[in-house]
């Protein structure tokens, strides 16, 4: 018998949704999905999942799809919302009572912010939030989350440095978030200083008691990282053109600069990278990002499995 | 409320008056105050000209008092962010904004989470111009 995480039927809108408790009983659970990603199960035989995309998404549909077909489960939805009726008008919330009607599970990825929100006002059965503008990713947290409980064993205590577009990334704002429901993480919020975090990230870290700093540097802290988490640039959201061509090319996680991190140190990255990664650095003890994206497979597997009736 | 008197410590009229533009209102300017006085003043209008003006003074039959400040404000302003669900106006979804700080105020978007410092308030973010749906 699988673990169970008690959240069945509930939406997933943002990581502070679930208490610490639950999201580890999703690692356990997720540990024994491990065992299904390249097989399959019945677990969700007859159910169906409906994909709403309206922005693009390698990692996150993928393994969404992926993990609906490994538990037995039907996929519907669409990746472009160009062959959709939302081209000819048609409203979010329209939109959302027909996924509602015709499917278990509805994941929503949107460039409006409180679109997931609002959409699991509107539908009856679970909404998961696949991104909403610069707020929310809880899976992409849920992903992150997991590998570094499986990387550590426990994320209490660990010194983390998130760099590089604090303002508008929205997975390091929720890793923020998720890492509050953990005790004794040390964070350094390392970025140019046009792009630092949100004061309202912030002052909820602080309302947490979650000790945290701002450096414009990486270097002068690296050696204090067990883990540091690179984010890019997300040019699509600057809205000043001028913005990005400011800070183009200002954070870059080199070999060398690799040299001067704990041994232990991990580099993890939400996926895509541009620039911030280079290549040679993915041949290092230290990269971890494929092995965190592939970890989205099992981690959503284990929330669907717990989220669907 | 009937008969409330607003008094405003402040020559700057301009957002209270379009805030009042469908509100029988009378208005005394004096030199370091305004003074205006409503037939009709519900909790909302009141809680409006307080988001304007931090400082504005309440009474009735000359009895100062404060107009009730909820810790929600549902149904009630625009978000500023046009990125906001809120600020799409084909999506039948009511504006909620969490009271972080009354004063200065500080409101927070239920949805899209960004604050709305004192700066951003304006008689235009007042004024819900919107379908809301009955939920």
């Amino acid at each position: 018998m699988w673990a169970l995480a008690n959240i069945k039927g509930r939406d997933f809108i943002a990581i502070t949704d679930f208490s610490r408790s639950e999201i580890e009983s999703l690692f356990e659970i997720a540990e024994e999905m491990r065992k299904h990603v390249k097989s399959a199960t019945d677990q969700l035989k007859g159910r169906i999942l409906c994909t709403l995309f309206f922005e693009p998404s390698t990692r996150t549909r993928l393994s969404f799809e992926a993990a609906m077909q490994r538990l037995g489960g039907g996929v519907i939805g669409f990746a472009d919302p160009s062959t959709a009726r939302v081209v000819t008008g048609e409203n979010l919330a329209d939109t959302i009572r027909m996924a509602d009607s015709y499917s278990n599970v509805i994941v929503l990825r949107h460039k409006i912010e409180g679109a997931a929100k609002f959409a699991a006002q509107i539908a009856r059965v679970p909404v998961i939030n696949a991104g909403d503008g610069t707020q929310h990713h809880p899976t992409q947290t849920l992903t992150d989350l997991y590998t570094l409980w499986r990387e550590f064993g426990s994320i209490d205590g660990l010194s983390i440095g998130i760099l590089g577009d604090l303002k508008h990334t929205r997975s390091a704002s929720s890793l923020c978030l998720g890492l509050s429901l953990f005790k004794d993480v040390k964070l350094y919020l390392i970025s140019p200083k046009e792009l630092r975090t949100k004061d309202e990230v912030k002052d909820y870290l602080k309302l947490k008691g979650v000790e945290f700093t701002e450096w414009d540097d990486v270097e002068k802290v690296i050696h204090e990282l067990d883990v540091l988490y690179v984010t890019r640039l997300q040019k699509e959201r600057m809205t000043d053109p001028q913005e990005y061509e400011r800070v183009k090319g200002s954070y870059i996680v080199t070999t060398k600069m690799l040299e001067n991190a704990k041994d232990r140190m991990i580099v993890m990255h939400h996926l895509p990278r541009i620039e911030e990664i280079p290549l040679e650095v993915d041949y290092t003890k230290h990269a971890r990002y494929f092995e965190q994206a592939a970890n989205g497979l099992p981690a959503r597997m284990a929330l669907l499995y717990s989220i669907v009736e | 409320m009937e008969n409330v008197t607003v008094v405003l410590h402040t020559q700057k009229i301009e957002p209270v008056l379009k805030l009042l533009e469908n509100s029988e209102a009378t208005i005394q300017k004096k030199q370091q105050e305004v003074r205006i006085t409503l037939k009709q003043a519900p909790n909302e209008l009141l809680l409006k000209i307080l988001l304007l003006y931090e400082d504005a003074k309440f009474y009735v039959d000359s009895e100062e008092f404060t107009p009730e400040f909820p810790g929600v404000l549902s149904g009630f302003m625009n978000c500023p962010n046009a990125n906001c669900v809120t600020s799409q106006p084909r999506e039948p979804v009511k504006p909620e904004f969490v009271v972080v700080r009354k004063s200065p105020p500080l409101l927070q978007c239920s949805y899209c989470g960004r604050y709305v410092p004192k700066e951003a308030i304006t008689p235009e973010l007042l004024t819900l111009k919107r379908f809301v749906p009955p939920w």
